[in-house]
């Protein structure tokens, strides 16, 4: 399994109050407040815990087939943080997920997997950044099946993506679903996505 | 309070947040925040603030947690407000 997310730094800058009272404590626990303060730069540490967050739960609505608005559930643990780059773990109950974020253009991409893979999955990943031609709300969607075109078992026909009512993304050919697991993030000038066969 | 009262201060919160116009001119009680009027998911967090500061109410956690849509955010004003 895996997820991501992308923040325009930006964008979240506009349109996020974080300094507002309260408007930490109602999204980390009291250890992530604490490393968030404790860092050298509070604004982009909390936004890379949001993202690992994100990322993580994108997993977690897949697995349970549920949503909710919990994000004090989602406990974020930094191993390695870097100007760059991030990695740690985001635990929620009794599952862990292992997170890797790279800090780059005023964005932060994070991408989760499920820790039950022992060993490391292999992925395709991508950054998109909206050019200002692209007035389209979903300007992404046509990039990302490109991107799975150029795909082996996509070769003979488009395959196209298709939400399902908690939002999730799958990949079709005609009625019959296909195997990668697609993840699809969007946020300000930027979206991102993920896809794997594991 | 009436609902079409609590609807239209709802209505008034959300705005600043909203990504999909033509979902939020069709704002009904069964509207969500996420699918229909595609606001991010840190903003829901401006949003619970919002409603918070409006009607002097705490939303914890628990009810938080809930709060994916209109019908829902109407709910929980209601039961704060009353109690």
């Amino acid at each position: 399994m895996i997820g991501n997310d992308i923040i325009d730094l930006a964008f979240a800058r506009k349109s996020s109050s974080w300094q507002r009272k309260a408007w930490l404590n109602k999204l980390f626990t009291v250890e992530e407040q604490q490393q968030i303060w404790q860092s050298n730069d509070p604004e982009n540490t909390l936004w890379i815990f949001w993202s690992m967050k994100e990322s993580a739960y994108k997993i977690i609505v897949r697995e349970e087939q549920r949503r909710f608005f919990a994000p004090k559930k989602l406990h974020c643990t930094l191993s390695e943080s870097q100007t760059h780059f991030s990695s740690g773990t985001v635990r929620f109950q009794s599952k862990t997920y292992l997170t890797k974020s790279a800090c780059k253009n005023a964005s932060i991409h994070t991408v989760a997997i499920a820790k039950k893979h022992n060993k490391a999955i292999a992925f395709h990943q991508e950054i998109l950044a909206k050019s200002n031609s692209e007035q389209n709300r979903y300007w992404h969607y046509e990039k990302i099946i490109a991107s799975l075109c150029s795909e082996a078992k996509f070769l003979a026909a488009t395959p196209r993506i298709k939400k399902n009512d908690l939002g999730i993304p799958y990949v079709f050919i005609g009625a019959t679903q296909q195997s990668p697991i697609l993840s699809i993030s969007h946020h300000g000038r930027f979206a991102a996505f993920v896809y794997t066969e594991c | 309070m009436d609902k079409s009262e609590l609807l239209t201060a709802i209505k008034k919160i959300v705005q600043p947040y909203v990504q999909n116009q033509e979902a939020f001119e069709k704002l009904s009680e069964e509207t969500h925040f996420i699918d229909d009027l595609e606001i991010n998911s840190a903003n829901l967090v401006d949003i619970i603030l919002d409603v918070e500061d409006a009607y002097d109410i705490e939303i914890e956690d628990e009810a938080m947690e809930q709060m994916l849509n209109v019908k829902a955010a109407i709910e929980i004003i209601e039961k704060k407000v009353n109690s």
